[in-house]
């Protein structure tokens, strides 16, 4: 969930498809470029930084942008800790670079890779209450990688907690990176939706997960309409995500969702 | 002369805004045929408002975090990578670090590593600078001293491909 006073934007956030303002490379912060060659941005006269992705443009045509901002909105729509994102054209994008990216907003003045905070142990008590807090909080999320068939979360940096120092209680671990996500490489094609695999993660985080939280996300997504989904899904662009590629992400999501249950009962 | 990577670990206090410091200096190199990682660094400035999670990962940097780093890195990285350019990708968001550069140097790597941190975290040539420039006008310097807080150094085995961390 947001915190209250961002709770606002991100409704907007999850409402419009694509962002206006004239985001500019923030070229003093120094985020090493990801995988998918992301960076900091910021746009005059809004206060919070984004972080822009893809930057680098890539020949494999894997829908990332629009992946990011489905999951993202799918998220929001049932209290999920993932970031608002919008697509976004980028103007300056030079030979190379990726120029349909997207955008997700930076909710937190702190972001820490949440790999930093695997060995909880060197922290003082009251870290590792905050720590355990959040993560007590954030089983509910892992029902949304099930649906979207996230493999890459055992991976110290897509997951980060965020924290706000005028704001203490605002801490949470906030979901990132989801360009490898639903259709990718086809694996949805077909029956391939029926597919479901355990989300690998840190032993850390798999050890606090706790089953009623996962199944009571996996029942709130099961009853997401599928008309929502659809919506969420073609409003994307064309030339964002073809067509075709849409109606296989519209029927993956909508076929998957009444399979979370019963995979989560049987394998959690 | 010598061939080391360094790179400089920096805190950005918000991300809503620019304002960073440096605080610390990892040098990789070579001591008696070992590959060593070698740290400096200082506390992270005290007066800056930051989350009790923030200051807490700013204390524990050197050398527990670092040390996890670094034994993730040994385990994680391509053959093909350095220590320091592994940890570089991994160190984002507040927490950072900057791209590694490679420099040529006589001395040993702990000494290159204190002078990086007195070039780079300590300001050590600003505070010269500011006599330097009082005493052309004449007049006694506002202040040439500061402090740096607590300071740390770690050493750290990088152990050869294929050979456990020890």
């Amino acid at each position: 969930m947001p915190p209250p006073q961002l709770a606002e934007l991100c409704r907007q956030w999850r409402n419009e498809t694509f962002s206006l303002l004239p985001w500019q490379r923030d070229n003093a912060n120094p985020i090493a470029p990801g995988e998918a060659g992301g960076f900091l941005v910021r746009a005059q006269g809004f206060e919070r930084a984004a972080y822009l992705k893809p930057g680098r443009a890539f020949a494999d045509q894997t829908p990332r942008a629009a992946n990011e901002k489905i999951v993202s909105d799918i998220g929001s729509d049932v209290g999920l800790s993932v970031p608002p994102v919008l697509l976004y054209r980028r103007p300056d994008a030079l030979i190379g670079e990726e120029a349909n990216c997207c955008v997700s907003l930076i909710m937190y003045s702190e972001h820490h890779n949440w790999e930093l905070l695997w060995n909880l142990n060197v922290f003082p008590e009251v870290i590792r209450l905050l720590v355990r807090d959040a993560l007590s909080r954030y089983s509910r999320t892992f029902a949304l990688d099930l649906l979207i068939g996230q493999t890459d979360r055992n991976n110290g940096r897509n997951v980060v907690l965020g924290a706000d120092a005028a704001v203490p209680p605002n801490t949470e671990f906030l979901f990132l990176d989801h360009a490898y996500t639903l259709n990718h490489q086809n694996r949805w094609h077909g029956d391939g939706w029926r597919n479901m695999q355990m989300v690998p993660v840190p032993d850390v985080f798999r050890q606090s997960l706790r089953k009623e939280a996962v199944l009571q996300a996996a029942d709130q997504l099961r009853d997401v309409r599928d008309g929502a989904i659809r919506d969420v899904v073609e409003r994307i662009p064309e030339d964002y995500m073809d067509g075709a590629t849409k109606q296989v992400v519209v029927a993956g999501l909508n076929g998957r969702k009444h399979l979370l249950r019963s995979f989560v009962e049987q394998n959690l | 002369m010598t061939e080391y990577k360094y790179a400089l670990l920096r805190h950005q206090p918000s991300l809503q805004a620019n304002e960073m410091e440096n605080f610390a200096v990892l040098v990789e190199g070579r001591l008696h045929n070992r590959g060593i990682l070698f740290a400096v660094g200082r506390s992270v400035a005290p007066q800056v408002t930051v989350s009790q999670i923030s200051a807490s990962i700013g204390d524990k940097m050197m050398p527990d975090i670092l040390d996890s780093l670094v034994r993730e890195a040994v385990r994680e990285k391509k053959p093909t990578e350095d220590i320091l350019d592994w940890i570089s990708e991994r160190m984002t968001w507040n927490f950072s670090a900057t791209t590694p550069k490679t420099i040529l140097d006589a001395d040993p790597i702990y000494a290159v590593a204190f002078k990086l941190f007195s070039q780079h975290v300590a300001g050590a040539d600003q505070l010269l600078n500011l006599i330097e420039k009082s005493t052309e006008k004449m007049v006694r310097p506002p202040d040439a001293s500061v402090r740096l807080g607590e300071t740390f150094q770690s050493a750290f085995q990088v152990p050869e491909p294929a050979l456990a961390m020890t």
